[in-house]
């Protein structure tokens, strides 16, 4: 497909109800960055991500008649990928204990900064800080990973949210709060076991 | 003391570190994907499929029904078969009526005779071995 013509996406959806094959291959390609960033997001341990978007992809398929329009689609596929993630990271139960001794040395460089109220983490330890906060997140409940991933390091609104995980504004907060008490207490409980 | 902002300062950071290399489909992705929704999507689902749990299950339910019937009918048969059976060591045990203890008198032991319990005989119903003894003999 030329770059240059913007994406029918509703001839698109029409052809794959009449089961053209090209236009779910075109559907595919056309939502794969979207799909992709959300499970990258929230990716489950010892998921693949081409896995996880092999999923998300064939329950939009399997759901499509159910589409009738009221949100605009790629946030319904959204909605599809979060849930999707929220599963899996449901199915893993059990999640990584978080413990000092298993930091990089840059990560708790960072993670030491952050706590003390130093000096803001230098440019320099970004990967180690999305790292770390990699590890945080996986200490939170799914849902509240979720929240907390889209508000505070994708950055977007509590309306969005909302339309992106299908849950009314007043629970994205309660949420986003609930996750934000949860991580200042695992940094509370690292100083205290690295204090000891 | 912990910083009451440490979460906001290390998504801060976070935020900082360059996005995820390629987004777009790796190839033969889309392809894929699409055959197999397309294909799951056209796969009919015949009345046999719909109904063949129903089915295994109410044939084996039956088929149970009829071998406890036959079970049941034929058992009469299947004890008789059983009773009449003498089994090698039956057939062993009564070569060797000797072992049987004889019964003792009550007045060779110098007892009275009402605290001698009585003798069990060889074809007395508490003794299965003296029991089949006998009916060997």
């Amino acid at each position: 497909m030329p770059d240059d013509q913007p994406f029918d996406l509703a001839g698109c959806l029409d052809r794959v109800r009449l089961r053209d094959q090209g236009a779910a291959r075109e559907l595919v390609e056309h939502l794969h960055p979207l799909v992709i960033r959300i499970v990258r997001a929230h990716l489950p341990r010892r998921v693949a991500e081409e896995d996880l978007a092999q999923e998300v992809f064939l329950k939009m398929f399997t759901r499509l008649a159910q589409y009738q329009g009221a949100v605009p689609f790629p946030h319904w596929v959204s909605r599809i990928a979060v849930t999707t993630c929220i599963d899996q990271l449901r199915a893993q139960k059990r999640r990584p204990e978080f413990r000092w001794a298993d930091l990089s040395e840059a990560e708790a460089q960072v993670l030491d900064n952050v706590i003390a109220d130093e000096t803001s983490a230098a440019p320099d330890d970004a990967l180690a800080a999305k790292e770390l906060v990699g590890r945080l997140l996986g200490q939170l409940k799914p849902e509240d990973r979720m929240v907390v991933q889209l508000l505070d390091l994708e950055q977007k609104s509590i309306a969005e949210i909302s339309a992106i995980t299908g849950w009314n504004p007043s629970l994205v907060k309660v949420r986003a709060f609930r996750a934000r008490r949860k991580l200042q207490k695992l940094f509370a409980e690292l100083r205290k076991k690295e204090g000891s | 003391m912990i910083s009451p902002n440490a979460w906001q300062r290390l998504a801060a950071a976070a935020r900082r570190a360059p996005d995820e290399c390629d987004i777009s489909a790796p190839y033969g992705f889309a392809a894929r994907v699409a055959a197999q929704a397309m294909s799951a999507e056209r796969r009919p689902v015949s009345i046999f499929e719909q109904f063949s749990l129903k089915l295994s299950l109410s044939v084996m339910g039956a088929t149970c029904l009829l071998a406890l019937a036959a079970t049941g009918a034929s058992y009469p048969t299947i004890v008789r078969l059983f009773s009449d059976h003498v089994s090698p060591a039956v057939a062993y045990s009564s070569a060797i009526p000797a072992v049987i203890p004889a019964p003792v008198e009550s007045s060779a032991v110098g007892l009275p005779a009402s605290d001698v319990a009585p003798a069990a005989t060889p074809s007395s119903s508490d003794d299965p071995v003296a029991e089949l003894v006998d009916i060997v003999s």
